[in-house]
């Protein structure tokens, strides 16, 4: 796959030759965050602003929303961990490597909202590049829109590289603000900062909440990792 | 709707998980450990997605035809007394587009009930399109069991 060729975000949304599933045509409750199934209990890792000061949180699957419970909140990294009574379809597997720190990739993160409403989901490869130069740290170039905070960001392989967490630097820059409804909205390329897979995998094994990793790919070449985003992803509600 | 009610209930016992996994030409339904190996992991990760969502179709007891199927699987054992049905090798065949084309399984002994079941496993898209790749048919083994009441 030519990811070299790429020289633009207007590229970046890279569609695969044959396979294509409609996008869900069911109603979304008005999320204002997303999260990412983390184990096969039900667990959800999202971003830990979007679920302090909520009096209740509710998570979102389809046509399913139920209460949430905090498990754990990390001091360090922008992450929480919440326990819900949904039976996940798979959950994330957090790549044992990370992001290369010294070249960009093309990966995917969407906000859950959206990522349910978009079209042709099963052809999306990428929509985002990582930005190299950022020691310790996951930055990346992309579309993302308000409500992405806590959604995946998953390589060519469908492996977690990390969650997003805040939007850097908008259009010609400037500004530092949480990716949640009402937030200012990027007219184009954004750069977003995730928390990457090493800090993630720190904060769990922390909070002894058990999640898989692996180098090996969870999806085949031109398998579309919007796709499996969409499988494991959830959105937030804060209440 | 009192009954109703009390058939919901019932469900959460009624239907065990579906387990086993594993590609047709590779695999014997009886040696699903031996069989995965040397299965590619993206075929194993989309088979356990698959593998799950049958598994919360035939929980779903907003499903048409789900309802049907536990009553006839509880009647089955405890109305007629027969033995729980042992576990059953599902190939099924899945469209680029992730539609359940086609499922074969051995007859449950009653075509109406065969039908359902296989009405429910085909109705609805799955999440993702499967690997370009992946052999198909997939093999899953079906697990329709439930707890019997305590002292059966």
């Amino acid at each position: 796959m030519a990811w070299g060729a790429i020289t633009g975000l207007r590229w970046l949304v890279l569609l695969a030759a044959p396979a294509a599933l409609a996008a869900a045509d069911a109603v979304v409750p008005p999320v204002q965050a997303s999260g990412v199934f983390i184990n096969m209990r039900g667990d959800v890792l999202t971003a830990r602003h979007a679920v302090t000061d909520c009096r209740t949180v509710y998570v979102v699957k389809n046509t399913r929303v139920v209460v949430a419970s905090v498990l754990a909140l990390s001091n360090a990294a922008d992450l929480a961990v919440l326990q819900t009574s949904l039976k996940p379809l798979l959950a994330a597997t957090l790549s044992e490597q990370g992001a290369p720190a010294g070249h960009s990739i093309a990966v995917f993160s969407e906000a859950y909202a959206l990522l349910q409403a978009l079209p042709e989901r099963g052809r999306v490869l990428a929509n985002a590049l990582t930005v190299p130069g950022h020691p310790g740290e996951l930055q990346m170039v992309s579309g993302s829109r308000p409500g992405a905070s806590g959604s995946a960001v998953l390589d060519e392989g469908g492996l977690l590289l990390g969650l997003v967490a805040e939007r850097v630097a908008a259009g010609s820059g400037g500004g530092v603000a949480a990716m949640q409804p009402g937030a200012p909205r990027a007219g184009m390329a954004t750069q977003v900062r995730a928390v990457p897979v090493e800090e993630i995998r720190q904060f769990l094994q922390q909070v002894d909440v058990p999640y898989t990793q692996s180098r090996r790919a969870q999806i085949g070449t031109l398998q579309s990792p919007a796709s499996r985003a969409s499988t494991l992803a959830v959105g937030i509600l804060c209440g | 709707m009192q009954r109703y009610e009390g058939k919901r209930r019932a469900l959460r016992w009624l239907l065990g998980l579906l387990a086993g996994l594993g590609m047709a030409a590779e695999l014997s339904a009886q040696t699903p450990g031996r069989a995965a190996q040397g299965v590619p992991q993206h075929w194993i990760s989309y088979g356990e997605m698959v593998s799950n969502q049958f598994a919360q179709w035939l929980s779903d007891a907003q499903q048409e035809g789900v309802m049907e199927l536990h009553t006839w699987l509880q009647d089955r054992v405890l109305k007629e007394g027969k033995p729980p049905l042992p576990p059953l090798v599902a190939r099924v065949w899945i469209s680029p587009q992730g539609m359940v084309e086609r499922v074969e399984l051995p007859s449950l002994g009653e075509a109406r009930v065969d039908t359902r079941l296989r009405l429910l496993l085909s109705s609805s898209p799955l999440p993702e399109p499967p690997p370009a790749d992946m052999r198909q048919p997939l093999v899953l083994q079906l697990s329709l069991d439930f707890p019997l009441p305590a002292g059966q």
